[in-house]
């Protein structure tokens, strides 16, 4: 991003919805082409890989309240510094490896605690 | 008298009362700031609570109007009609989206989660005509729409209750 107030904007923004991603107050659906998204109270964001391929380059979009979409960063893009670009991989392979292994995640959290024979009783 | 005893007199009176006028003035002034105060506040007042109604109002008018909204999303996925599913997608986009924006001016403690689940089902009706340019992508478009809309829809009726037992504003 060219703009600096953009940019410590948007880096404020990929923190915070990494944050909440990894405190599972964001549910994340998958959609086409390696495609996921997330809604909060009035805003919606999408994460993607441009190609379909799972590879970079990675893209984030975001949606206002009436579903348009108001916000679009592609990686490889000449403008996008590298923080944002890893925060963008960083949250995509994030939220791939949480929606995609749920189930997975749920059992062995599951299985974690039902073998864990040293845990606190209560 | 000689004039100049004319203008001592009038002096010592003007002088003498100038203090009890102005205190005069002054007290008028402040009663007549206090009235205006008083009424722009009701008048604030009123308006708010106008407002307010009025909002109420519309979400009553809403809540149906999403539900029957639903049913011909569920009837155009059955029909397998894209036109008629673009158009009752738009039509529950911008439905949806007013709702959600009452519910931020007045959220309910118990609607804590449906601004989310409107948010996304505005996002899956955006998508719906994108989506249906791909003809192989019918059944992922349709089932994200159907899930979200009746995410929303499953809570609609507990919104109406809320919003119906809400105090009277008005008759206050």
């Amino acid at each position: 991003m060219n703009s600096p107030e953009v940019n410590d904007r948007l880096l404020r923004l990929l923190y915070l919805l990494m944050r909440r991603t990894e405190r599972g107050t964001l549910t994340w659906l998958k959609g086409a082409n390696e495609r996921y998204e997330t809604s909060a109270d009035t805003t919606s964001y999408a994460v993607a890989t441009h190609d379909g391929d799972g590879q970079p380059p990675f893209t984030l979009a975001g949606y206002n309240s009436r579903g348009e979409e108001v916000l679009f960063v592609k990686t490889d893009d000449v403008n996008v510094d590298s923080s944002t670009e890893e925060r963008i991989a960083n949250l995509f392979r994030f939220v791939r490896d949480r929606v995609d292994n749920k189930d997975l995640l749920a059992f062995l959290d599951q299985a974690l605690d039902d073998v864990d024979d040293e845990k606190p009783p209560f | 008298m000689a004039w100049s005893q004319v203008y001592s007199v009038v002096d010592v009176v003007s002088t003498s009362l100038s203090v009890p006028i102005a205190i005069a003035g002054f007290w008028i002034a402040i009663s007549q700031i206090r009235k205006t105060r008083a009424a722009a506040e009701a008048a604030r007042d009123t308006g708010a609570t106008a407002r307010a109604d009025a909002r109420r109002a519309a979400v009553l008018v809403l809540i149906p109007q999403l539900q029957r909204i639903d049913e011909q999303i569920e009837a155009a996925i059955e029909a397998h009609s894209p036109d008629l599913l673009t158009a009752w997608a738009n039509t529950w986009r911008w439905q949806a989206s007013q709702l959600n924006q009452y519910l931020q001016t007045e959220p309910l403690p118990s609607a804590v989660d449906l601004p989310q689940q409107l948010q996304a089902s505005v996002l899956a009706a955006a998508n719906v005509k994108q989506g249906l340019k791909n003809a192989t992508a019918w059944t992922r478009t349709t089932k994200r729409l159907s899930e979200t809309v009746t995410a929303v829809t499953n809570n609609l009726g507990a919104l109406a209750v809320q919003y119906a037992e809400l105090p009277d504003r008005s008759a206050s």
